[in-house]
């Protein structure tokens, strides 16, 4: 920004250096004494037509451009162009006829139009029937057929009205043969014959060359070419001099009126002059053209309205005839203003530069500010909702200072209560002195952060789990400590079910790689014995060799077997389906059909009528289970009996299989569905088989117990399956 | 050298092991007699001489007990605790003899003064060595006390 800065001060400053000098210049040195003398011819008497003359010599505005200026009225019989010409004025104020004298060759510069239009019109008696120039036809017309009257006649032409036609009487300028009738019209300056028919108490109307498309411009201010060549400097001064001689003029009509009466020995009244200052201003049109506003085109227009007439030949040139300022380029629109717009136009472009360098800076600073404090109004919010625990509290009295949202839940304080609290007062693991002593490290810098696990009190005096990550926030005014506390009541929940299920884990590959081992041992050794035996020949030896290998080798088949049907349990993917529990219950009988009729048991099954929805293979493996336990711990029964069933069906089923066998003595009851466990080492088995149902049936979320008096009273297992049972038959798992 | 012959307590619940062990106290004519039972529970039974073996001359206050660890009902760290824990029988010398090398086992078991630990080889030209080793040991160097 600073490079921009110096730019900009370099660029103001050579500016004025190089535009104020000559403009200043240009106005230094105005000197009474050293007044160039020149003359203006006017084209008649002194009155308001010439306004713009008076007001540049009284405002003193000709004295400011160096010229000492002399007004020449008008002589009979002598022309204002010709009089300029001649030399004996530089400079002159006349009309139409400024034109056909150029057109005619003569050297005439026009400087500016002072009428905007021309005074030219032909005048009427209101009580008369003429209301447009054809209305003119047949009646007596006073007219001039000079220059000055031109478009008049133009207008007389284009409206078909041949002077033929009408009766023209020669121009007297006598407004009383227009009061006593001998003329119908009059061509007049409509600046002031109307003035005089009014004053005769006749009502005028004027038939105007400009509603009828002829517009010429009016009391032009010329000069000659030799002025032009010459003196261009005077001409310009004497111009812009006359031209707001003008404007004053224009907005003091009655000032200039009472100069015309003082001081230039007028024969007309102040009301005659009051007249014709409006009809000049009607003219000049000062409040929507610029004095003296000059179109080329328009002097084109009324060259061929010349050429039309036959004044002229077609081929004339107008060149030179328009006055170009002769003054440099910057001087020629602008005038003296021109630098002043130029340098107020650098410095505000400079300024504009220099605050739209700022002002961008200034948007993006505060766009980066208003991200900024949105995202920490944002961060603030996500912190006070966090259900994460944020304290905020003070460096030498503890106490809190803010409690997010999360914290005030957890805690069950509101922050009232907390304002009064320090953090030892939710620690009950420390006192204030103890706590103080911990967080002093952070105090000294020593450490950035505490990380710890401790205990919090709720109000309501229960406690939770937490880990602390507590810091210091350094600000020089006020520094305080903060903590985010993570409640890990869930965490510590979970590392003890780790902690659980890697011991259960343990034990299973303990007791696999017992009762694994266990079969292996025996094979290896006995292996040995055998080829011994062999040796020796020993019949009965080899066949018990033989004997305990096969034993060993069935009990390591079953409880391969049984692993992988442990581990299968709850892993494999499911296919939840509806399953009726009489099939379910024949399918079990069907895959145990062997042994119940080896065994010769007798089978009841009750209360069948139930929909099942689960995995039939795992529902099936419960039944198929038990039975086989059944018909396993028989014992000695004569009359074995197996009876399948279901209480309390429609509240809550519980399901029932019960057996008249050797039965469980009462402190087996809980152990028999420990995993490898195995009451009677005398029948085959891993061990696994009810641990397995005990598996599956939690899988469903119910739970399993037997019920037995002791040896030889047989047993009855009892177990629920609430998410197999209380899941509707469409449902989905 | 000879020493008078005792009783020997196998708690084994594989048929198999408790073979291989007769066996070899057999062939090496060192065991008199031994008394074999097949899980914890049974174990109990026959020290305290109830139940099944109630009996005293069936079951006799035995010199030496082989202990396994994993034994149905009743296991054997708990049949090794009761053992050590009651003063008529925490003098009789029990030898731990399982498939287990388990540091948890070991330690668990002399915690409750186990008097030996020996894990089964899976070799029988290991296994008969051990099992030789152990009957002259305790049946013949050991000095057994007085458990009557």
């Amino acid at each position: 920004m600073q490079k921009y800065k110096k730019l900009y001060c370099l660029a103001f400053y050579s500016l004025i250096v190089m535009l104020l000098p000559p403009s200043l210049q240009a106005r230094s040195n105005i000197d009474s004494t050293r007044l160039e003398p020149i003359s203006v011819q006017l084209r008649y008497l002194h009155q308001f037509q010439f306004a713009g003359f008076y007001a540049a010599i009284n405002q003193g505005y000709y004295e400011e451009a160096g010229l000492d200026v002399t007004l020449i009225e008008a002589k009979l019989g002598k022309k204002t162009v010709d009089e300029v010409l001649s030399g004996k004025a530089q400079y002159g104020q006349t009309q139409t006829d400024l034109l056909h004298a150029r057109l005619q060759g003569k050297p005439v510069v026009a400087l500016a139009p002072i009428f905007q239009h021309s005074p030219t019109a032909i005048l009427v008696r209101a009580d008369s029937k003429i209301y447009s120039p054809h209305d003119l036809i047949g009646k007596k017309v006073m007219l001039q057929m000079g220059d000055n009257s031109i478009n008049t006649l133009a207008m007389l032409h284009n409206e078909g009205v041949n002077l033929s036609d009408i009766e023209v009487v020669e121009q007297s300028y006598i407004i009383d043969e227009l009061v006593d009738k001998s003329v119908d019209a009059m061509g007049v300056y409509i600046i002031n014959r109307p003035f005089l028919l009014e004053q005769a108490g006749i009502k005028g109307r004027i038939i105007n060359p400009i509603n009828y498309g002829i517009d010429f411009y009016g009391d032009t201010l010329f000069t000659t070419e030799d002025e032009v060549n010459n003196h261009p400097e005077r001409v310009d001064h004497f111009l812009q001099a006359t031209l707001r001689g003008w404007q004053y003029a224009m907005n003091n009509t009655n000032e200039i009126i009472d100069v015309i009466i003082k001081q230039y020995n007028t024969q007309e009244s102040r009301e005659h002059l009051a007249f014709e200052a409006q009809a000049i201003k009607k003219l000049m049109l000062p409040s929507l053209v610029e004095i003296g506003h000059m179109n080329p085109g328009r002097w084109q227009r009324m060259a061929d309205v010349f050429v039309k007439q036959g004044k002229v030949p077609e081929n004339y040139s107008l060149d030179g005839f328009v006055y170009t300022p002769n003054k440099p380029w910057y001087k020629q629109y602008w005038g003296p203003y021109f630098f002043l717009s130029l340098l107020l136009l650098l410095v505000a472009t400079i300024f504009f530069l220099y605050y739209w360098q700022l002002s961008k800076r200034l948007q993006r600073v505060i766009s980066e500010r208003n991200t900024a404090e949105k995202n920490s109004l944002r961060l603030g919010h996500v912190l006070e909702q966090s259900s994460n625990e944020i304290y905020i509290f003070d460096v030498n009295s503890f106490h809190f200072i803010q409690v997010n949202q999360g914290g005030r839940q957890n805690l069950g304080y509101s922050m009232d209560e907390l304002y009064e609290l320090t953090p030892a007062d939710i620690k009950p693991e420390y006192t204030l002195q103890d706590f103080s002593e911990f967080i002093s490290p952070l105090k000294e810098g020593e450490q950035q952060q505490l990380i710890f696990e401790t205990i919090h009190q709720r109000k309501d005096g229960s406690h939770y789990p937490v880990e602390v990550r507590l810091q210091m926030y350094v600000v020089p005014d006020k520094p305080v400590y903060y903590a985010i506390i993570n409640d890990i009541t869930d965490r510590k929940r979970i590392d003890k079910e780790l902690v659980e299920k890697n011991a259960e884990l343990e034990q299973f590959i303990y007791m696999i790689s017992h009762d694994l081992k266990s079969p292996l041992v025996t094979v290896k050794t006995f292996l040995s014995y055998l080829v011994q035996d062999i040796e020796k020949a020993d019949s009965s030896r080899i066949a018990e060799d033989i004997g305990f290998m096969s034993t060993a080798t069935n009990k390591m088949n079953i409880l391969l077997d049984d692993l992988l049907e442990f581990s299968r349990v709850g892993r494999q993917s499911k296919n939840i389906h509806p399953i009726s529990f009489k099939q379910l219950i024949s399918d079990a009988l069907k895959l145990t059909a062997g042994n119940i009729s080896k065994n010769k048991i007798t089978i009841q099954v009750k209360d069948l009528d139930l929909s099942l929805l689960g995995d039939h293979s795992e529902l099936l493996q419960i039944w198929q289970n038990l039975i086989e336990n059944s018909i396993k711990y028989m014992g000695e029964q004569t009359n074995p009996i197996i009876e399948i069933g279901i209480h309390n069906i429609t509240a809550n089923p519980t399901f029932y299989v019960r057996d008249n066998g050797i039965g469980i003595e009462s402190q087996y009851h809980e152990k028999v569905f420990e995993i490898f466990e195995q009451l009677n080492p005398e029948i085959d088995g891993s061990g696994l088989g009810l641990a397995l149902i005990k598996r599956i049936v939690e899988l469903y979320q119910g739970s399993i117990h037997v019920e037995s008096k002791g040896h030889g009273q047989g047993s009855c297992f009892l177990f629920t399956l609430p998410a197999a049972n209380n899941l509707p038959l469409n449902g989905e798992s | 050298m000879e020493g008078k012959p005792i009783t020997i307590l196998l708690v084994e619940d594989e048929d198999a092991h408790a073979a291989i062990v007769k066996r070899n106290f057999n062939d090496f004519k060192l065991a008199n007699k031994i008394n074999h039972v097949k899980d914890g529970q049974a174990a109990l039974d026959y020290l305290y001489q109830r139940n099944a073996y109630s009996e005293p001359l069936l079951s006799p206050r035995p010199e030496l007990i082989l202990l396994d660890l994993r034994l149905p009902k009743v296991d054997g760290l708990e049949v090794l605790k009761i053992i050590k824990t009651d003063t008529t029988l925490m003098r009789i010398p029990v030898v731990i003899m399982t498939t287990s090398s388990a540091e948890k086992d070991i330690t668990q078991a002399y915690d409750n003064y186990a008097n030996s630990y020996l894990v089964k080889p899976l070799d029988l030209q290991q296994f008969m060595p051990m099992l030789e080793s152990i009957g002259f040991y305790w049946l013949i160097w050991n000095k057994s006390p007085n458990i009557d």
